[in-house]
């Protein structure tokens, strides 16, 4: 990591899943706070497009801190971070929004029912409340290089939470121990 | 491909999975619709993130069954991956290419979709669902298991690539692909057939 840089923007990152409902949840999560919750301060981050190797798509990665919603509990959003060599800037963790809301994803995984809808209202909410945080500083962000090669695929007996050495915000919010504190979330003491 | 030939069970569907377009919405509306109500029980979904991670039923399943790849744009990240793991998929759709075919737009929204873009939504489920079917009613139709080496080393893509290139695909109709290296579809018999009868 390099010289810090002023924040012009904060990616979002939805898991990208298809199979469960939780992956509905974050993805809805991520389009209502980029679309309606702070247009113009925050970007969708594609993990499909990073991979193909999108050039637009990896200059986001590496210019831009990034919020991961990961779905469930195989975390595969804060693997692919990790993967490409990139450390989240926060994670948010879907089961507990869940536990903490008690709020069920539910069933439909195209259109989400009430409480999914809730659900994934909630955490949109946080991942804004974060941003805003990270944008009004100070945070002291530092440009990252996506990793193009030998990229450690399909690991699953890793331990990503402790790949990415993830230190407990709040029960809902993890940060990598390396990346900078929250602002607005954390003391400035530990 | 060499070894065992079998009667497929179920097909794996592969929805490109996007975030961007509205068209990665339309294809991954119109997968569940496959899934849950068109075919259910016949196919499997494939979830990428799912699949880099490592999770054991994601990769088996590509071993296992047949996919077909549905790209939402030219940019053919699907395909991509097929390629980057160095397994073929049995079909490939190209959304581009069906909705040019059938001059229909998937509209603006991602967070749902609105009217045009459902009934997009149920013309490409019907689209992969009888691919789908084909490949399982087919008595002719057989498909011999790949195999991954998991874990290994990814790259990022070459931007410059061209994996519809790479994969060899031939083009069966408008839409509608498969890799020069996979059994001949079913459709391609019976156009085949009846072209011989004109």
């Amino acid at each position: 990591m390099g010289k810090e840089f002023n924040i012009k923007k904060v990616l979002l990152y939805p898991c990208g899943g298809v199979g469960l409902v939780v992956s509905t949840v974050t993805r809805l999560a991520c389009l209502k706070a980029v679309e309606e919750l702070m247009p113009g301060q925050l970007d969708l981050l594609d993990m499909h497009r990073c991979q193909r190797g999108a050039p637009d798509e990896i200059a986001l990665l590496e210019n831009f801190p990034v919020i991961v919603l990961d779905g469930c509990r195989q975390q595969c959003g804060s693997y692919f971070l990790n993967m490409l060599g990139i450390k989240p800037a926060a994670r948010l963790y879907t089961p507990a929004y869940v536990a903490r809301f008690k709020l069920k994803p539910g069933k439909n995984r195209a259109e989400l029912e009430t409480e999914g809808q809730q659900l994934s209202e909630a955490m949109a909410q946080e991942a804004v409340a974060i941003a805003q945080g990270i944008l009004k500083g100070p945070y002291p962000f530092k440009k990252q290089k996506v990793r193009q090669k030998n990229l450690p695929c399909c690991n699953y007996s890793l331990d990503i939470e402790e790949a990415l050495a993830y230190d407990e915000v709040n029960p809902r919010v993890h940060r990598p121990e390396a990346m900078p504190r929250l602002p607005g979330l954390e003391s400035a003491e530990r | 491909m060499s070894g065992l030939n079998l009667r497929v069970g179920r097909v794996v569907l592969f929805p490109c999975g996007g975030l961007k377009k509205p068209e990665a919405t339309v294809v991954r509306w119109a997968t569940y619709r496959v899934n849950e109500e068109l075919l259910p029980r016949k196919t499997l979904l494939l979830c990428v993130p799912a699949f880099y991670r490592g999770v054991p039923e994601d990769l088996v399943m590509v071993e296992k069954n047949p996919t077909l790849v549905v790209d939402c744009h030219e940019e053919s990240c699907g395909s991509f991956l097929m390629q980057q793991i160095g397994l073929l998929p049995a079909a490939r759709i190209l959304l581009p290419e069906l909705m040019d075919h059938w001059g229909m737009r998937p509209g603006t929204v991602r967070q749902s979709l609105d009217e045009p873009a459902r009934r997009l939504v149920d013309k490409v489920a019907r689209e992969m669902a009888a691919v789908v079917e084909s490949l399982l009613l087919d008595p002719n139709y057989r498909f011999t298991p790949q195999h991954l080496k998991v874990p290994f080393n990814g790259k990022i893509g070459n931007w410059k690539d061209n994996p519809a290139e790479d994969l060899g695909y031939i083009r069966i109709k408008a839409g509608l692909y498969r890799p020069k290296g996979m059994p001949p579809l079913p459709v391609e018999a019976s156009k085949s057939r009846s072209e011989g009868h004109n």
